[in-house]
Order: structure tokens, then sequence, then C-alpha cells
């Protein structure tokens, strides 16, 4: 099967005069249509591990290679174009655009790149809105909707361009147990339909287990990665 | 269009701070076109009232009180002499001394062809009594001096010619009123052929010439000048009103500083109000880059927010600033009712007032949006 992502030694510190070493020279491959989980510690390196992958941050040392391609060498530019077309952001803080409906935050991926939204795109995102169960409050603003429905709203978003590679940084935080198993089997559902590759972060060791492979992130170094069945 | 949907959506989500930036440039963008207006209006009636009844060039003989010939040929070189001449008038000019039964008055005897004096002086208009004169036999007077002697329409009066101590009977037929009291005092109007005959004069003293744009009389001069031979003398308005012209320019000067300090500030308040706007959308601006927005996406989306804020600015400036032009004319009046300064309301001048505020508040952007482009994703997504 083909490689989405190669890691290859990310090494990465914090801090100009004291340095912190947050990940020290991890490797990983990873392969289309796997739903992998990334679990570990508070603080230790989850979070800067994933910003690194999704080209949002630069590592200090070792390389990211997207699809083949070697992200050392590509610049702002084209690393804005890569983010848009082949991956989608799952945050740990739900950040959505307040100013925008949730259908227009749904949008917002696609719009960056086209001027017109044709009808079969349209179709497209309220097809996602309902995937998430938000239909009924999808014209409002980002700010009159629950924590909760926000998440969902971003997880939608995240899939508005099809992307081969969602990356999704503990997307349940905030939700309770039973819509946090909706969400899961909705991405579950997303990963076998489109056979999008799913690399998540999560807290919750119930849920790392139902998944294809399971990494743990230990001090900066893996301390685990198993194949689940 | 993305960025400016965004640009867009951001002005209309914080209504009040934009409100307040409009109408920031729409103040700035008034007073410019107020005081534009203004001034222009200004300038213009000073211009008017000095050579708005007068000739612009004038073509005498180069030998001091001598006369002219009284040349068709001339006359008509001088009409084609360049496009910009309007008209050209002959004149002939004298004194004399006017006896009424009570009184005797020095005149300036001024004999004109109103066909071709008219689009000088307006006697037409002027004119607020009787008939034009026709001939050696009748005469109009001023305003004043009728008023002062007493006489008439249809009185005769007799006037003294000291040249040639004759003395002439001649019919008060019209009364003009210039508006200006020394002419509505000494001006004794004839017709050309009736003056020459009152002056035994076969010559003219003057062509009078008026011309499109009042302030090519200098260069138009100097090259008649250089036409026309040695025999005649050229002058022109602006050479006689030196003072006029550099207060003009002084005015000009200042009315300029003003307009420049006024879009200075607007500038200033529109780039730190900007500013403020990218560190508060910063969360904005990160994930929307997060999700592939390029750095020149980001800043033209404060661009646009600076372009469409001097559109705005500049539309509700232009017309605040007419409704003031227009409440100025209407309250600051003389006693008769007309304003005290007729303001110029000049479409070209307010055009390019709204297109430099436009221009300006795209300059303010500048800044924030490279701002918007510098700013890190990665620290909005940290710190978040
Ligand atoms: N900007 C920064 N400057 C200095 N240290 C930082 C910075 N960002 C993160 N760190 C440190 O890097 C380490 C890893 O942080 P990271 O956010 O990746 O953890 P995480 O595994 O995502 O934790 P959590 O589960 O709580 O989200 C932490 O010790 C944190 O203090
Ligand atoms: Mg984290």
């Amino acid at each position: 099967m083909a490689k989405v992502l190669v890691l290859d030694k990310i090494a990465k510190s914090y801090g100009k005069i004291v340095k912190t070493q947050v990940l020290h020279g991890i490797s990983f491959d990873v392969e289309e249509g796997s739903f992998t989980a990334i679990i570990g510690q508070s603080g230790s390196g989850k979070s800067t591990l994933m910003n690194i992958i999704g080209t949002l941050d630069r590592p200090d040392e070792g390389n990211v290679s997207i699809y083949g391609k070697n992200t050392k060498d590509m610049d702002k530019k084209a690393l804005a174009e890569l983010r848009n077309e082949t991956i989608g952001f799952i945050f740990q803080h739900h950040y959505l655009l307040p100013e925008f409906t949730a259908l227009e935050n749904i949008l917002m991926p696609y719009r960056i790149k086209h001027t017109k939204v044709p009808q079969a795109v349209m179709d497209y995102a309220l097809e996602l809105i309902e995937l998430v169960g938000l239909t009924h409050v999808k014209d409002n603003l980002a700010t009159e909707m629950s924590g909760g429905q926000q998440q969902r709203t971003a997880i939608a978003r995240a899939l508005m361009n099809k992307p081969k590679l969602i990356l999704a940084d503990e997307p349940t935080g905030s939700l309770d147990s039973d819509t946090t198993e909706q969400v899961y089997s909705l991405l579950r559902k997303i990963n076998k339909t489109y056979n999008t590759t799913f690399l998540v972060i999560t807290h919750d060791k119930v849920v790392a287990q139902q998944t294809d492979r399971m990494i743990e992130i230990k001090d900066g170094k893996i301390e685990l990665d198993v194949t689940l069945d | 269009m993305f960025s400016f949907r965004v640009a867009l959506r951001f002005l209309a989500s914080n209504k009040l701070q934009t409100l307040l930036i409009v109408l920031g440039i729409a103040v700035g963008v008034s007073v410019q076109v107020f005081i534009g207006s203004l001034i222009q209006g200004l300038q213009n009636s000073l211009i008017d009232s000095t050579i708005g009844s007068s000739s612009h060039i004038t073509v005498t003989s180069s030998e001091r009180n001598e006369t002219v010939a009284d040349d068709a040929s001339f006359f008509s070189t001088l009409q084609g002499f360049d496009e910009r001449i309007v008209v050209v008038s002959k004149t002939v000019d004298g004194s004399g001394s006017m006896t009424t039964d009570t009184y005797t008055d020095p005149v300036v005897i001024r004999g004109f062809e109103f066909a071709q004096a008219n689009t000088i002086y307006g006697f037409d208009d002027k004119l607020i009594d009787g008939a034009l004169p026709v001939g050696a036999g009748e005469m109009m007077l001023g305003k004043d001096l009728v008023d002062e002697t007493g006489l008439s329409l249809g009185d005769t009066v007799s006037v003294f010619i000291p040249e040639t101590s004759e003395t002439h009977t001649v019919l008060l037929v019209g009364v003009f009123d210039f508006r200006v009291t020394s002419i509505n005092k000494s001006w004794f109007v004839m017709d050309l052929g009736g003056a020459k005959s009152v002056l035994s004069s076969p010559g003219l003293s003057s062509y009078e010439i008026q011309i499109t744009d009042v302030f090519a009389s200098d260069a138009l001069a100097a090259s008649l000048r250089n036409n026309i031979g040695n025999d005649f003398a050229v002058t022109e308005w602006q050479s006689a009103n030196q003072e006029l012209l550099s207060g003009l320019e002084g005015q000009s000067i200042s009315s300029l500083m003003i307009q420049i300090f006024v879009m200075v500030s607007v500038v200033l308040g529109i780039s730190s109000v900007l500013a403020i706007t990218v560190l508060q959308k910063s969360k904005q601006l990160g994930i929307l880059k997060a999700m592939g927005t390029n750095d020149a996406q980001a800043s033209k989306i404060f661009l646009f927010e600076g372009f469409l804020l001097g559109i705005f600015g500049a539309v509700i400036g232009v017309l605040l600033g007419l409704l003031l032009a227009v409440m100025f004319t209407v309250f600051a009046v003389n006693p008769d009712g007309t304003p005290v300064v007729a303001l110029y309301i000049n479409p070209a001048f307010i055009a390019m007032s709204a297109s430099i505020a436009v221009f300006a508040s795209l300059v303010a952007a500048f800044l924030p949006a490279r701002r918007s482009a510098k700013l890190d994703v990665i620290e909005v997504i940290r710190n978040g």
C-alpha cells in the first residue's frame, strides 16, 4: 500500500536560551487508508508532533514526506496549497470562525481555492452537516452553537475538500461519552467510505483500542507502536 | 473572491468599529470637498470681479496717447490669431466734461461695437433702463451718475471735448449698472461710430480681446507681441494684477496643506485601527492559514478592508461635504440673500478627493496587510 506519510527522525525543541527538547527523533510511516491513534500523557509532545506533520510547524531536524513529497523543500505558498488540498485539520480547540455560520465554516476550505460554489459542492456540504447531525443549526453563527456542536462543525469542515489525510487533535475532547462514540463511528465510516487516512490524538484508551494502530509517545519518543486488529 | 468575502464579513461583523472608521474617512473627505469648493469659489469670484468685465489682453499703439488704425484686416488677423480668442472688440476712448442744467461732471467717453463688446462687458445684462445708444446723438450713463444728476431717459446733455474744444449735444437713451461705483459714475458710453465722431478720432484707442483660458493671457500676449510688430503695445491682465495672483497662489497652497494634513490624519487613523483588527482577528487568520489560505490571500483581506472602508468613507464624505456646502450657501448669506461666497462645485475636484481617500485607505491598509501575511499559524494554534 502507498505511504501517505513518512516521518524521518523528527526532532524539536523549544526555547531560545534554555532549550527543552520536546521531540527526540521520531520516525514512523503511515499507510493510505489506515486509522492510527496517537496516545500519550499530557505534555508528551503529541500536539507538537501533529503540528509538524500538518506542516504548520517545522522540525529542527528530520523530514516529513507527504505522498512522497519532502515538505522541507517547499515554500510557504506550496505548503498552504498542500494543506488545502491534502490535509484536513481538527484542532484540540475547535477554532471555527465566529463571523461565519456553521455551513459557511464548513465551506471555507473550498472557498479558499474557488470563487463559485457549484450545486454539487453545496450538496456535499449539506450532506456533511447532516452527517454530523447539525442540519437544524446550519445557519447559526459559530458563537451560537454549543461546544460539542462547534467540534462537530470542525469535523465536517475538515472533510470538506475530501482530504487524503485527516489530522485530529483530541476531536472529542469536549464531548460526552455517547457523543464521543458517535463521532468516532462517524470518523470510522468516513475512513472506510472514502479510504481517508486518519491520525488521531486521544487520551481515551478505549477509543485507541478500536483503531488499526496505536502509537504511544512518551517524553518525545515512541514508547509503543502496535498494530491492532 | 475569497479574500473579499472574508473582508466584507469581518467588516460586517464588527459594525460599530467599521462605522467609526467610515465616519472618520467621511469627515476627512467632507472637509476636503467643502474647503476645496469654498476656496475655489472664492478664487473664482475674485478673478471674476477683477477681469469678469474687462479686457484680458489689450492691443494699443506703442506710442503713448496715440491711436491705432481701424483696420479690418488687422482686426481679422487678431480674431484668427489663436483659437483661444473668444472675441476682439474695438474701442475708442476719450475724456470730456458733461454739463447738465445744474452740474458739470468729468466723464470717460467710451465707444464700443456692442456686438463684440457685449461678450466682454455684458451690456445686455447691465442695461437696467432704456436701450443701447446708436450714432453720434445717443449715449448711456451709469446708474450712480444718473442718480446724482437727476437725469432721466430722453434728457439731453452737453459734452465738451477739451482736445478739440468742441461741444456736442447728446441724448440719454440708456442706464447701465456695473455694480462698480467708479464705472457707474464716469463712463459715458456710445457706439463706436458715435464716439469716433464726438471725439473727432478716425483711429481706435485699442483692440480688446477676451480669451477662454484666462491664465493663458501672458503666453498669448507674448506671442501676439512677436507677431504683430513694433507699432503695437500688448498688455494683459495678469501682469497688471501680480498681487492678486500671488494672493490666490498663497490661498491655493494653504488649502493644499489643509487637505494634505486631513489625509495624513485619516491614513494614520485607518492604519492604527486596522492594525488592531489584525490582532483581533489573529485567531481567525491562523485557522484560515491552517486550512490553506496563503499569505497573499491573508494580506489581501486587509487591503480589501481598507479599500471598502475607503469607498464607503469617500461616498459618505462627498455627500456630507456637498451638504455642508449647500448649508453654507443657504445660511451664510449677504443682506440681499446672495451667498457670501458662491461655492464652486467642481466634479473633477470632488472625484479626485474621493479617489485620493480610497487610495489613502489602501495605503493605510498596507502595513496591517503585511502583518496579516507575516502572522505565524503555529503561534495562534499553540496559544489557542
Ligand atoms: N511554544 C512553546 N514554548 C515552550 N515550550 C512549549 C511550547 N509549546 C509546547 N511546549 C512544551 O512542549 C511539550 C509538549 O507540548 P504539547 O502541546 O505537544 O503536548 P501534548 O502532548 O499535546 O499535551 P496535551 O495532551 O496536554 O495536549 C510540553 O512540555 C510543553 O510545555
Ligand atoms: Mg495537545
